[in-house]
Formats: C-alpha cells, structure tokens, sequence
C-alpha cells in the first residue's frame, strides 16, 4: 500500500501520523501495516503495539530521507517504512542570530 | 517539544478538541520565557507541525509562569558568529514569517509581561486576549536596536505611524487595558479566565467552516498590502471560489 501524501495513517496503539513526504511504500508498526485513517478499516482486537513512543510534532524519515511523516497524535509504534525503522529527523542546529 | 528524560522542553505542543486546537506553550518559566535558541527551534517544530496538519483550525499561544515572554535572552546577545550568519540563520528557520503565514488561526493568550519579541509574537498572531495583568513594551531602540519580530511593521498596520513610533520611541509600557483602547488586543479578562477565554475563542473558529476560514484570513492580510482596489478584487475572487 503506498504512502500516500496529505493522508492520515493509524497505528494499532492509537499513534496517528500524517504524511509530509510520500512514496510507494509501505508504512508499518513493526510487521503490521498502518490502516488509512479514511479507510474506514480498524485493527483487529489484540493487534501489538510496538514499544517505541512517538511524540506529538515529531518528524521520522526513511533511511533514505524520500518519505516524511508526522507525529498528529502521540501513541506507542514501531515506525517502519518498507519494513525499515524511520529516523527521528533532527533540525540542523543553528547559532543565535542575535 | 514535548518533555522527554532531560530538561524540560522549551515549547510545549499539545492538540485539545480532537486536534482542532493546538496550544503552544512558551516554557523558560525561570528566565520569564525569554526567546533563546533552544525556543526558537521548538516554536518553529511546533509551528510547522500546526502548517502542516489539516486539521489544526485555531492556535493558541500562550507562556508558562510569571510572563508570556520577555523578548530576547540577553544572554545570546552579540553571540551570533557574524552579521552574515545572524542574516543566514533568520532565513533558514523563518519563526516569524511561519507564524504570521500559518493558515490557522492565532490568537496569542498574554499574562504579566510582553517585552520586546514577546510583545511582538502576539502582534503576529490574529488576535489577542489579555489579561489584566498584562504589561507591554518595546524597548529595543532604547537598546540601540530596532524591533525585529515583525514590530516595526505589525504596529503601524494597528496604530498607524505616529501612534507606532510613540510606542517605540519611547518604549513606554502600556497596560492590558491601554492596549485594549488602542486597538493592540481584543479583549481584557481576569488572569484566572484567560485559559478558558483563549479555549472559548479557540473552539469557536474551530467549528467555523475551514475554507471560509483560510479565505478570511487570506482576504485581511494580504487585501491590506494592497490599495483598496485590489483588495476589494481579492475578496472577489476569493468569496467567488468558497
């Protein structure tokens, strides 16, 4: 399922990210794909949730930078990218400009 | 942005009203929210994460502790490596042109003081609520400087020049109330009931329809860059595609 840009994806452990840079790959919580928020689709009962805890306004990129997405609901997940762990994307430091 | 294992975080971002509302919170409470470079790069994660999120309708701004934000960290000044690098820097991470440019709408909650950029980030924002505590200054010329989050542009647009210039010659400061008068903030309330007045305001342009929202915002502050009559076009146009 491709990553779609602008769109909303759910984690099975409430974490909710949208899409900044998209791709065709997939996105997935450690092996189970995230769902489209308007897919209408819900995880079945008792799907995992990875352990890792995105933060609300954070940023993750895949290991080739191509595809963004953002933290819009902070929740415990796995962030993979074609089963590939997404990067927590740092602002280059800068100096004051003052 | 948020509070992790470490110090605490210098801006804090939630999202209230089922991500409707986020409320970004100015937290140096020790250095009564000074505007150093640890806020500057949270204020500006938060602000794109707000650009970037459809769903984000209304923003708050608001300071924790004693004051809403008392302008530059003295302690930074004269730290920037070169005039050319302070110049580079303000145009990698543009704070002030993502506020004033976010689609949502602002509105700048302000308590105690509002000093320099302080008083200058709620100038940005579409609206205002004070408390009665409030207390604004601008006082960069006495400092040798000039205004630059948007000052010297953003009071004339509500003031008019004399009345701009008087505020910033003299870097007199003018209370919650006289910056009501003047037009500066929209309403005065007690400190207890400014949380609840920026939320009640928050939730209210949430519910509003976001395309005519977006078309509001557009038509105001781009129509008063214009002469009349292209701003009168621009409402056309835009009342025209809603």
């Amino acid at each position: 399922m491709p990553t779609q840009l602008g769109k909303i994806y759910l984690a099975p452990g409430g974490m909710q990210l949208i899409v900044t840079k998209g791709g065709p790959g997939t996105l997935s919580d450690g092996e189970t794909p995230l769902l489209r928020a308007d897919s209408g689709e819900k995880f079945p009962d008792g799907t995992p949730a990875g352990a890792q805890a995105l933060q609300l306004g954070k940023r993750y990129k895949s290991t080739d930078g191509a595809v963004e997405v953002l933290v819009n609901k902070p929740g415990p997940c796995d962030l993979r990218y074609e089963g590939q762990p997404m990067e927590l994307k740092e602002a280059k430091p800068l100096p004051s400009s003052d | 942005m948020g509070e992790r294992d470490g110090p605490p975080a210098a801006v804090l971002y939630e999202l209230i009203d089922d991500g409707r509302v986020g409320v970004i919170t100015l937290n140096r409470p020790e250095r009564l929210n000074a505007y150093d470079i640890t806020m500057r790069d949270g204020l500006y994660e938060a602000l794109l994460a707000v650009r970037d999120d459809p769903r984000v309708r209304a923003v708050i701004l608001r300071g924790n502790g004693r004051a809403f934000c008392t302008g530059g960290d003295v302690a930074e000044f004269g730290s920037a490596p070169s005039a050319v690098r302070a110049r580079e820097v303000r145009w990698l991470r543009d704070v002030w042109g993502t506020l004033w440019q976010l689609p949502a709408i602002t509105i700048a909650a302000v308590h105690g003081y509002a000093v320099g950029g302080g008083f200058e980030m709620a100038l940005l924002c579409d609206q205002s609520i004070a408390a009665s505590n409030a207390r604004f200054s601008l006082p960069e010329t006495g400092m040798g400087m000039i205004p630059g989050v948007g000052g010297t542009q953003t009071l004339p647009r509500l003031l008019g020049t004399g009345r701009a210039l008087d505020v910033v010659l003299t870097g007199r400061w003018l209370e919650a109330r006289t910056a009501a008068r003047l037009g500066l903030v929209s309403r005065v309330v007690a400190p207890s009931r400014l949380a609840a007045a920026a939320r009640s305001l928050a939730r209210r342009v949430a519910g509003l329809d976001h395309a005519a929202l977006k078309a509001l915002k557009r038509a105001i502050n781009d129509g008063l860059d214009q002469p009349l009559e292209g701003g009168l076009a621009l409402e056309r146009r835009l009342a025209g595609v809603l």
